[in-house]
């Protein structure tokens, strides 16, 4: 299985590793890995694959090595490249290191998987690359790499967009809590309800994330001309008023539809023993109902929080801001850094809440005795 | 379909909003062919390689490799949809590759996810029976495991193909056309009739296409 | 005939290494056109035995001979179409008609369509389901006892020498049950299949098979007809497992009408003689008597039933 991700990891050594341009918008030439540290590359990927099969417990460290030593090079690369250039050349991943950390990515989960039969140490040094890479960006390891000498550019507008980025997140994810809530509590009690009400939102959904934000334009900018109370509260047609809007609708329908499943899969059985010893309703549904179907529902909420990042990143369009103005903006001006800048967070940042809250869900599944 | 003759769908939109309605390069029955058209050619490439994903992923003894295989291609739908075509334009330049590309991971999970359920799903018995009267491992793949895991994995198309329809609209931004090219237009002129008709023709296409995929997930039964 | 030399199925604990055997060093012959029921507590290794036959799990040692060939020489999907298989969960597949059902064995081997379709149909009737109301039906239209004739009509399909049956009534209801093993010896009168058949229930063993093979940790503890092992029993082991009313359950598998024999049966009880031995005890207890009156279909009397008769079954 580690061969799934050895095999492109010896690919990439065949590709150009680094791009290096005079300026961030110039054309550029591609350079290669050089050949010891190709060769040294190619043995330690080779370990790692082959211990899986003649030392399943190397195979973890092994693992966490190689993708430690793709970002390493990441750092080592550019700073290489960039030595005796002018003060404006940029030196960028090209696709031989994006190959190898994608190998290494799925080395380490893979060898994380096999490792859970043997251990604690075992699981942990699965784990080892994630402090090998926090150290090295504190100790400014990837300061050469194209995509930091954009962010030092941007530097004050990246901490701005990134907060409002989040702003945006949690302020509709929060919103669709507020008003799911009740609706899924209320729903999982009335089949008719439960139809109208996920019907509704499954059709908002068929909706793409783009046109339902552009959507709102109007009917926001109505209601912002003609309540003045509403403009004062800093509703308007464009900007952060539609997007939170479009967001609060898209986050209702996994809000909802978990709440009303998980509410529904309550075993009759345990409700039925609440009811039983004596429980009134409002007991029974905070006491035995609603714990137990937490975890599911939780689950929704993490859809939703995936789905919000990559909607928010889209909010920019109509001016709300976010990550994806420097998507946008890069894409606009073809500058391959500033869309990076603004795309690898945005992932980084999808992929861990998406982890977070996966963790979050299996906590609260084995504290509530249900997986 | 009726929404696709010239002018009837303008009209009416731009009578409601009362906005005036600039004429397109491109006219809307030719943007929502394109706009099907890059659906379809990633629904073919998701099921060409899904399938088969699914299929070697379920055989015995597999299980750390099929939640390998869960995990990466679950990441085509975590990570959002504009960064994966962006960080694509450097690599693919700009137009329908990144598109492609980017429709084609967030098309990829529900396959996969449904035909791995589907298969697994398939009754035990069965294939002990399925066995014992001398059928290859081809065999039974073909004749029970596919067939019983159909209508699940058909489940996995629709919503595959139906998400897709919305993802395929912020390709525009990358100039790939297609029913974003109108949205787009309208929110950079400040058209809200533009963004609307976009938004329809979008919606109804996702729901059309959902209804005929699940016409044909009945017929088949 | 099927024969097994020194059979055995060794799986060795993933943890310790230590070895555990299923089945160990078991020679058996089940003999042509008989049924051979293969009796015992669960995991004493029975079904593993079964199971090795037609190489669904295989051997680690020993070997195992159907007719002439040794079933290592042939390849695995062959040697199974050679033989029927019916198992307790019967394992019908849902997507296809009772007739596609039946006809795949015979389709896997390339029967040409008129053929196939002739042969569906004779034994959907022999199995008892009416062609034409149940060729088309989908097997989630049946009940289990219905759903279970389909089972052996498809393990039947290709005229296999063989018949290997796990539990094949296990999942039906008592009623069900009952008319079904009815059904399947009657068939098996005619057919004279060869037939291992592995059961738990001690009642079926001793009512179906024409040689019980009892087994115990894996190992043979007893071969022979149900009457050798009722009363004659080689251990303890088969002495408890059988019970101390093995002769009872043997005489209930026995229909009052085959032990009656002609005599003077005037005033007395009578029975039909499709009543079995065991109730016709009960009603010899009931009534204060040692001899019954037999009745045949119409209510004539055919013949009397006397207590030695009974001692004589």
């Amino acid at each position: 299985m580690l061969w799934l991700g050895a095999a492109p990891m010896l690919t990439s050594l065949l590709l150009p590793w680094v791009l290096l341009r005079p300026n961030r918008l110039a054309a550029g030439e591609f350079l290669r890995l050089p050949g010891a540290q190709a060769a040294l590359g190619a043995l330690l990927v080779m370990a790692a694959a082959l211990s899986g099969r003649f030392l399943p417990r190397a195979a973890p460290l092994l693992a966490s090595l190689s993708l430690l030593t793709g970002l390493w090079w990441l750092g080592a690369q550019t700073t290489t490249a960039l030595t005796g250039q002018a003060t404006f050349a940029r030196a960028s991943a090209s696709s031989g290191l994006w190959l190898w950390l994608l190998g290494g990515g799925i080395l380490v989960y893979g060898a994380g998987l096999a490792a859970r039969g043997m251990g604690r140490l075992q699981v942990l040094l699965a784990w080892l690359w994630l402090p090998g890479l926090v150290l090295l960006a504190l100790i400014g390891h990837f300061a050469d790499w194209s995509v930091i000498a954009e962010y030092r550019v941007q530097r004050s507008r990246f901490g701005q967009e990134l907060g409002q980025h989040l702003k945006l997140i949690l302020s509709a994810l929060g919103l669709a809590a507020v008003i799911g809530a009740p609706l899924a509590v209320w729903a999982s009690r009335n089949a008719r309800v439960s139809g109208v009400v996920l019907g509704l939102a499954g059709g908002v959904q068929t909706v793409p994330s783009l046109a339902l934000l552009g959507m709102l334009i109007a009917p926001l900018s109505w209601l912002a001309n003609h309540l003045p109370a509403l403009r004062s509260l800093g509703v308007s047609g464009i900007g952060t008023a539609p997007a939170l809007s479009a967001m609060t609708l898209y986050a209702l329908l996994p809000v909802l539809r978990n709440g009303v499943v998980a509410l529904r899969g309550v075993s009759p059985g345990a409700l039925d023993a609440a009811r039983g010893m004596g429980m009134t309703d409002n007991q029974r549904f905070w006491r035995v109902q609603l714990p137990l179907a937490l975890p599911v529902w939780l689950s929704g909420f993490r859809q939703a929080a995936v789905m919000l990042v990559g909607v928010a990143s889209v909010a920019q369009l109509i001016g709300a801001g976010g990550l994806g103005y420097f998507i946008f903006s890069g894409l606009q001006s073809g500058a391959a850094d500033l869309i990076l800048l603004g795309a690898v967070p945005a992932a980084l940042l999808a992929i861990g809440l998406d982890a977070l809250l996966r963790g979050l869900e299996a906590l609260l599944g084995s504290k509530l005795g249900k997986v | 379909m009726v929404c696709l003759i010239p002018g009837l769908l303008t009209g009416t939109v731009s009578r409601l909003t009362g906005t005036e309605i600039p004429t397109l390069g491109t006219p809307l029955w030719s943007l929502t062919l394109q706009h099907l058209g890059l659906v379809l050619v990633a629904e073919v490439v998701v099921l060409l390689i899904g399938v088969p994903l699914a299929v070697v992923v379920t055989r015995p003894g597999r299980a750390a490799l099929m939640r390998l295989a869960e995990a990466i291609t679950g990441l085509g739908q975590t990570v959002p949809t504009l960064a994966i075509l962006a960080l694509a334009v450097p690599v693919l330049g700009f137009g329908a590759p990144p598109t492609l590309l980017g429709l084609f991971l967030y098309g990829l999970v529900p396959v996969v996810s449904n035909g791995i359920a589907g298969l697994l799903a398939v009754d035990q018995p069965t294939l002990d029976a399925a066995r014992g009267m001398g059928m290859t491992d081809a065999q039974r793949l073909r004749r029970i495991e596919l067939p019983l895991s159909l209508p699940v994995l058909m489940a996995g198309v629709r919503t595959s193909a139906v998400y897709n329809v919305g993802t395929a609209t912020i390709g525009a931004a990358l100039g790939t056309g297609g029913l974003g090219t109108p949205i787009i237009e309208g929110l950079s002129q400040q058209n809200t009739a533009l963004v609307v008709i976009g938004a329809l023709l979008a919606a109804l296409l996702a729901l059309s296409l959902d209804g005929l995929l699940g016409l044909a997930v009945r017929a088949e039964e | 005939m099927i024969e097994l030399r020194h059979l055995e199925k060794r799986y060795d604990d993933p943890v310790t290494g230590q070895p555990f055997y299923a089945v160990r060093d078991l020679s058996l012959s089940f003999p042509d056109g008989e049924i051979t029921a293969l009796l015992g507590p669960s995991g004493c290794g029975k079904t593993t035995t079964l199971r090795m036959i037609n190489r669904l799990i295989e051997p680690t040692g020993g070997q195992i001979l159907i007719g002439e060939h040794d079933a290592q020489s042939l390849r695995p999907e062959e040697l199974r179409r050679q033989v029927g298989y019916v198992i307790q969960q019967i394992g019908l597949f849902p997507h296809l008609s009772v007739a596609q059902n039946v006809a795949t064995v015979p389709e896997l081997l390339g029967w040409p369509k008129s053929k196939v379709q002739a042969r569906v149909r004779e034994l959907l009737a022999l199995v008892g389901l009416e062609p034409d109301l149940f060729a088309g039906k989908r097997p989630s239209e049946l009940s289990g006892g219905q759903q279970q004739r389909v089972g052996v009509a498809r393990a039947l399909a290709a005229d296999p020498p063989v018949l290997l049956m796990d539990e094949p009534f296990g999942a039906l209801d008592p009623l069900a049950r009952d008319k079904l093993q009815e059904a399947f010896r009657d068939i098996q009168q005619n057919l004279k299949k060869t037939i291992v058949m592995v059961t738990h229930d001690i009642d079926e063993a001793l009512k179906l098979g024409d040689k019980v093979a009892l087994m115990g940790a894996g190992a043979l503890e007893q071969f022979g007809t149900p009457d050798d092992l009722v009363r004659r029993p080689v251990s303890e082991f088969v002495r408890q497992f059988l019970g101390e009313d093995a002769l009872l359950r043997q005489l209930a598998g026995v229909p009052a009408g085959r032990l009656a024999r002609p005599g003077d049966a005037h005033g007395l009880p009578q029975i039909s003689q499709d009543l079995n031995a065991r109730s016709a005890l009960s009603v010899m207890l009931r009534e204060r008597v040692d001899t019954l009156a037999v009745t045949d279909e119409s209510g004539q009397v055919s013949g009397v039933l006397s207590w030695s008769d009974l001692e004589r079954a």
